[in-house]
């Protein structure tokens, strides 16, 4: 177990050193001092060559006794396993305390590798420098204007932390935050784990006031009680998102007993993430729309869900889709619908889900969004049909008939999904209710107004009802846990 | 690894509080009219000793007897089916439509856990089991047994009352705390329990040593 301050040295640094920086632009080397450079770092820069180069504009020092002492503190290690060794007393000496080892050539490799790493880990700890991988892509840390990785891409800044056992999942998730615009805070390729492993991550995100949400990737898992009590503690405070890899259906070998040829690889660690109260989901992008949906949204203070819409069938298909799960799609009150009978004409469903059925004019919507969520037995709500608008306007701009007519009704439309998307927003806050956006046009044309203005704002238009009914019934599962 | 037999498992787990059958030990058909007689009728007759494991695959169980002519004819197949095995098991026949199954075991990464699901023919099939890590709450064992798929069977079903889920909250600790100031225990099989009275009965048990 590592104290989470040593941890917090390496998602903090004053200052970066990159140890065995390149002059080639396909080379570790040099990817880690342009991500460091280019994301603008908030502290001094410094980077070895023992050619002297300069690189990126920058002069290289020949040896890590030249950085100036006391200014930098973590260091990214570009360099031979072997070089390593020699290279920590050096570090120490000029005050670094933390360091990424990128490098390969360890544990991964076989006997000699994980004897390499052992004696990595212990020269390490003799140096008082603390160790993340080795053998691992990097880390981010945006309240610090952090890239310290020798991939792509650097997200935009936000609460939501990762430590993923894979490079590629830790970049496609980051993808995702670019993609929606909703942020990362810290992020890390675990690699090896030889001396941080996930569990000490875990509490390093429970301590860490910048993380308000963890995706965590899991392959395997070698202390499994440690690593569910450190998963315990994170998620009964913040949620925690888990992907497994490498699930296997496969019972203990050579069982003893029913109980033990039931008790699957994936079963118990399922059950385990439940018993922590932590979420266990699928996929990349599952993963990515709860994490995000945890970090925008605010808890429903219960499970009664509206479901607004300007689209029927869309309507349907997400009343099923609550069927089944926790969430209860609300009666709607009496004093309720006398309130929305005065704002639409009288052909609207009368019913839960509220299908405006055409019924619009130009303050309708967000007029209508103010009545729904301040009513006190409406929890959340689930907004259907963003975009229609917009993609009449598209269709109008793009059109080989397009007249002064039709583009000031295109420019009409545009503005009222900007106004509809802006609405939602200032509802969700003024109201401290969750509302959830959906629409196909958020991936089907993604400048689309309606859904392009949610992202703009960082507030993430789900594709599908389902998922946008999946995310909520975890909200309301996680506010729950909360309030035992 | 050694297996205990049915009747001291069952004992083991009832001294850290399962609720199990009532029954007997016996060698020969006499003991087990006596025994039938201090039980009541109907009964289950059963093969029994630490040699005797898999007493389903080998037919040496028969339920149901009604009065003694049954349960002497099916003492005759049982010492036939022992072929020298002098060691039955005569217990309380329970009536109950529900079977469930429990278990504890060592997980190589998560060390013990606890297990409950559906029982009956199609356990293994069906795979409706849920598991908790151990020593755990009360609460955690209440939302493992609401989580399994069949959780309808919990409620009223075929004119039997909705189960007593404090009661099969118990047993389960019974079996965790059995496994837990066990050491050398490495698993057991509680199957089936059955529901009778909206309360859980051990009616089957197997627990394995190092």
């Amino acid at each position: 177990m590592i104290d989470v301050e040593r941890i917090d040295a390496l998602f903090n640094p004053k200052g970066v050193v990159v140890v065995g920086a390149s002059t080639h632009p396909g080379k570790f080397g040099f990817v880690a001092l342009h991500n460091i450079l280019s994301s603008g770092f908030d502290g001094p820069v410094f980077a070895t060559n023992p050619n002297k180069p300069e690189i990126l504009g920058m002069q290289t020092l020949e040896r890590i006794q030249d950085v100036p002492p006391g200014v930098a503190d973590f260091a990214m290690i570009c360099i031979s396993p072997n070089q390593i060794m020699d290279a920590l007393p050096e570090l120490a000496k000029i005050g670094i305390t933390s360091a990424f080892v990128v490098s390969g050539g360890f544990k991964e490799t076989g006997e000699n590798g994980e004897a390499l790493e052992k004696q990595l880990v212990a020269k390490a700890e003799e140096c008082g420098i603390i160790i993340a991988g080795p053998n691992g892509q990097g880390l981010v840390s945006t309240p610090v204007n952090l890239c310290s990785q020798i991939v792509s891409p650097y997200p935009p800044r936000g609460h939501i932390s990762i430590a993923s056992q894979s490079g590629n999942i830790l970049s496609a998730l980051m993808n995702l935050s670019r993609l929606s615009n909703i942020g990362i805070a810290r992020a890390i390729s675990v690699g090896n784990q030889g001396q941080i492993n996930l569990s000490d991550y875990l509490d390093y995100f429970l301590y860490d006031s910048e993380t308000a949400v963890a995706v965590i990737y899991v392959e395997g898992i070698p202390d499994g009680r440690r690593f569910y009590e450190s998963l315990k503690s994170l998620a009964c405070k913040k949620p925690v998102i888990i992907i497994r890899g490498g699930s296997t259906e496969s019972g203990a070998i050579a069982a003893a007993s029913h109980t033990g040829s039931l008790a699957s690889d994936f079963l118990i660690f399922a059950a385990i993430v439940r018993q922590a109260g932590a979420f266990l989901v699928n996929g990349v992008e599952s993963a990515f729309n709860l994490a995000a949906t945890f970090s925008t949204q605010p808890l429903p203070k219960g499970n009664n869900v509206v479901v607004m819409t300007t689209a029927g069938g869309w309507g349907v298909l997400t009343a099923d889709a609550i069927s089944g799960t926790n969430l209860e799609l609300l009666e709607l009150p009496d004093n309720l619908k006398a309130l929305i009978d005065s704002l639409l004409p009288p052909r609207w469903s009368k019913n839960n889900p509220v299908d405006l059925a055409g019924g619009e004019t130009r303050d309708t919507i967000p007029d209508l969004l103010s009545v729904l969520l301040e009513h006190e037995s409406v929890d959340s709500l689930i907004f259907l049909g963003l975009g229609i608008q917009g993609n009449v306007a598209r269709s109008y701009f793009e059109s080989p008939y397009a007249n002064e007519g039709t583009e000031r009704m295109a420019n009409f439309h545009t503005s009222q999904e900007q106004r509809y998307a802006e609405s939602i927003i200032a509802a969700t806050h003024k109201y401290r209710k969750p509302v959830l956006v959906s629409s196909e046009l958020s991936i089907a044309d993604p400048n689309n107004a309606g859904p392009k203005t949610l992202r703009d704002h960082g507030f993430l238009c789900y594709d599908s009802p389902d998922k946008a009914v999946q995310c909520l019934s975890r909200l309301v599962n996680f506010a729950e846990a909360q309030d035992r | 690894m050694t297996s205990i037999s049915e009747f001291d498992s069952k004992k083991l787990l009832h001294e850290h509080g399962l609720q199990i059958t009532n029954e007997f030990l016996v060698a020969n058909a006499n003991e087990a009219v006596k025994a039938a007689e201090s039980l009541g009728y109907p009964v289950v007759a059963k093969l029994s000793g630490a040699k005797i494991q898999h007493k389903t695959e080998l037919n040496g169980i028969r339920l149901n007897l009604q009065n003694s002519d049954e349960l002497k004819i099916a003492m005759r197949d049982l010492e036939d089916i022992g072929a020298g095995n002098n060691e039955f098991l005569i217990c309380e026949q329970i009536q109950g439509k529900r079977e469930f199954i429990a278990g504890y075991h060592i997980d190589d990464v998560f060390g013990p856990v606890i297990m409950f699901g559906l029982g009956g023919i199609f356990t293994e099939i069906l795979s409706d089991v849920n598991f908790r890590l151990v020593p755990c709450e009360r609460r955690d064992l209440e939302s493992m047994i609401n989580e399994i798929k069949a959780n309808s069977l919990l409620g009223p079903f075929r004119g039997e009352g909705e189960i007593s889920i404090e009661h099969l909250v118990d047993a389960l600790l019974a079996i965790s705390e059995c496994g837990l100031a066990n050491p050398d225990i490495i698993s057991i099989d509680v199957n089936p329990i059955i529901i009778s009275d909206s309360k859980p009965i051990a009616v089957d048990a197997l627990v394995v040593k190092s």
